[in-house]
């Protein structure tokens, strides 16, 4: 065991050398940096999340464009070194999920800050995205928590953000009428400057964090795209991308009109942009489509129709760009059109999930509750909390066990179904 | 409606219309599939609350019920909340089901039972400790703050339980 603070002077040393003067570290020093951190952020060495988030911090400055070093003093090195190519992204993934756990509300936001600037600038090197995507094969459960809190953090920033926007437009609206601005009760005037300055405190923090998390989810879906659409991530990422379209290009959109956007690192174009790529990399999987078509909450074929107007008047995208937003447009109809059909059969009671009362698609039974359930619910659940929600005692997702029978009897039945949609639409040929 | 919450909602729906629910409760609204008003009132004598109603509305985000509704009393021209130590004037409660204590098992009828109880079981009429300093900075949405429960896990809502002393 060492004592905390021998550990916490060599970390400040480097991380002041990262800062201040990395042209005093040669390409051996920075292996040695690297070494020293990859190391002592994989699990078992060292518990002080803080601490970790040092370590952390000192790569992240090591990618910072710095005079000469235009990707940062670190980035040739970490691109090369060898314990960095296989461990670096496997062990910052580890650190992110660590963050949601034991550290306080705020602090995680600054230290998932960090681990997602060492993501960005990372991202474009081959042989740290084969690792990632390795670190997905290893230990899937690992990922899928990722995602999730990715998803959370991206969802809690863009509304933050948004909302924020929509306040600050709201005040500066009625400012800019002087002549009913100077008739308001001086209290009222003064309580809204305040809430005015409070909106511009913390919009900006939320406004760029929400964008880097949109854009890391772009880049990642660009190649990775199995985690995004599994049961328990699709619905959620397809209901998050839609809400904020809904908000970025729906009726509401002129409350988003601030004066000075700049000031508040507000960039919609870029925001809209980076969604409609996640919407065009996913735009082939059938679990994404018809996951947008099952959000009857924000989705419309109307919005997306305005959104690809937008998409093409404003030059966001290029027009085959556009094109694929169209026919992604389409096939969501097309989906509906199903979805609709398979509603109208009853269901039997047996084969709904206990919680969400859905169609299960691969029922399990839980180990000492003995209730059946599908597959994708008990795994949404244990993401926030490890218990059987029925009986409150430890489960861990791996002790699920497949109810094989009940699936043979949900897939006969969804046959059956099939049949009878082909002999519809036979009929409606005849006709 | 989207994804998760959809069938879910119309289930519990389809269960309150055939069923019923229990005394002391009624449905008031559900004009929207995500937004429901209940009608509370405490039985018996006993209570403190006698011949008082509240209204109990629930927003379901699309992530019920894995995620817990945004749960308040109205407070408006018609309806007033309950005083009670753990409901502030703005009609934000403080109740570990309501947060860290919430449940996918449970449910909008089970959430009134537990209001009712926790209504039920109060003796003395009065706002929390710091009800208008919390009340003056508050989210609209309950869920935004960051509840301290200090906890008697049984009933999910004992004890004392309070906003935390600053927010940032």
């Amino acid at each position: 065991m060492l004592p905390e603070y021998l550990f916490d002077n060599i970390t400040e040393y480097f991380d002041f050398l990262a800062r201040y003067n990395p042209d005093a570290l040669d390409d051996a020093d920075k292996d040695i940096v690297i070494t020293f951190v990859v190391t002592f952020l994989s699990p078992n060495y060292v518990n002080n999340p803080f601490l970790k988030a040092k370590l952390v911090s000192i790569l992240s400055y090591g990618l910072w464009p710095m005079g000469y070093w235009r990707k940062g003093a670190l980035f040739d090195r970490l691109s090369v070194h060898s314990l960095s190519t296989e461990y670096l992204m496997p062990t910052l993934i580890r650190f992110f999920i660590a963050t949601g756990g034991h550290t306080q509300f705020w602090d995680k936001f600054n230290f998932r800050r960090d681990i997602q600037r060492i993501f960005k600038s990372m991202w474009e090197n081959p042989l740290h995205r084969e690792a990632f995507v390795k670190s997905r094969h290893d230990d899937f459960d690992q990922f899928i928590r990722f995602v999730n809190m990715l998803m959370s953090d991206t969802t809690f920033h863009l509304e933050e953000s948004l909302t924020g926007m929509a306040k600050i437009a709201s005040i500066q609206t009625q400012q800019a009428n002087t002549e009913a601005w100077a008739a308001l009760p001086q209290n009222e005037r003064e309580d809204q400057e305040s809430q005015l300055r409070q909106a511009e405190s913390s919009a900006p923090f939320h406004t760029q964090m929400g964008l880097e998390n949109v854009k890391l989810i772009r880049d990642i879906t660009a190649t990775t795209k199995e985690p995004f659409v599994t049961s328990e991530i699709v619905d959620r990422l397809a209901a998050s991308l839609d809400e904020n379209l809904a908000v970025l290009v729906g009726p509401k959109m002129s409350e988003l009109k601030v004066t000075n956007p700049e000031k508040y690192s507000f960039k919609p174009k870029d925001l809209l942009a980076a969604i409609a790529q996640i919407y065009l990399n996913l735009g082939n999987e059938p679990e994404f489509i018809r996951a947008v078509a099952n959000d009857g909450r924000s989705y419309s074929k109307e919005l997306f129709e305005k959104f690809a107007r937008l998409l093409k008047h404003r030059a966001i995208m290029t027009d085959a760009e556009v094109a694929e937003v169209v026919s992604f447009t389409q096939k969501v109809e097309d989906m509906k059109a199903t979805i609709q059909m398979e509603d109208e059969r009853e269901v039997p009671d047996e084969f709904l999930d206990p919680l969400l009362s859905t169609l299960m698609k691969d029922p399990v039974i839980l180990p000492v509750s003995r209730v059946v359930i599908d597959r994708g619910t008990i795994r949404t659940v244990l993401l926030s909390k490890e218990v059987d929600p029925f009986n409150n005692v430890p489960l861990k997702y791996e002790d699920c066990i497949p109810d094989t029978e009940l699936k043979a009897k949900i897939d006969a039945w969804l046959a059956e179904g099939n049949t009878q949609k082909a002999a519809d639409v036979m009929d409606v040929d005849q006709l | 409606m989207s994804g998760l919450s959809t069938k879910r909602l119309m289930k519990e729906l389809a269960d309150i219309k055939s069923k019923g629910t229990p005394e002391g409760i009624i449905l008031l609204s559900a004009d929207s599939m995500d937004e429901w008003v209940f009608l509370i009132s405490v039985l018996g004598d006993e209570t403190i609350y006698k011949g008082e109603t509240f209204a109990l509305r629930m927003k379901f985000g699309n992530r019920y019920p894995i995620d817990v509704p945004e749960v308040t009393f109205l407070a408006n021209g018609q309806y007033q909340p309950p005083m009670h130590p753990h409901v502030y004037s703005n009609g934000h409660i403080c109740a570990s089901i309501l947060g860290n204590e919430w449940s996918p098992v449970l449910n909008a009828v089970a959430i009134c039972i537990t209001m009712q109880s926790m209504l039920a079981s109060n003796k003395k009429k009065e706002r929390p400790e710091g009800n208008d300093r919390y009340v003056r900075s508050a989210p609209s949405n309950p869920k935004l703050t960051r509840w301290h429960y200090d906890d008697d896990v049984s009933t999910g809502t004992k004890s004392s339980c309070h906003p935390p002393m600053t927010r940032i």
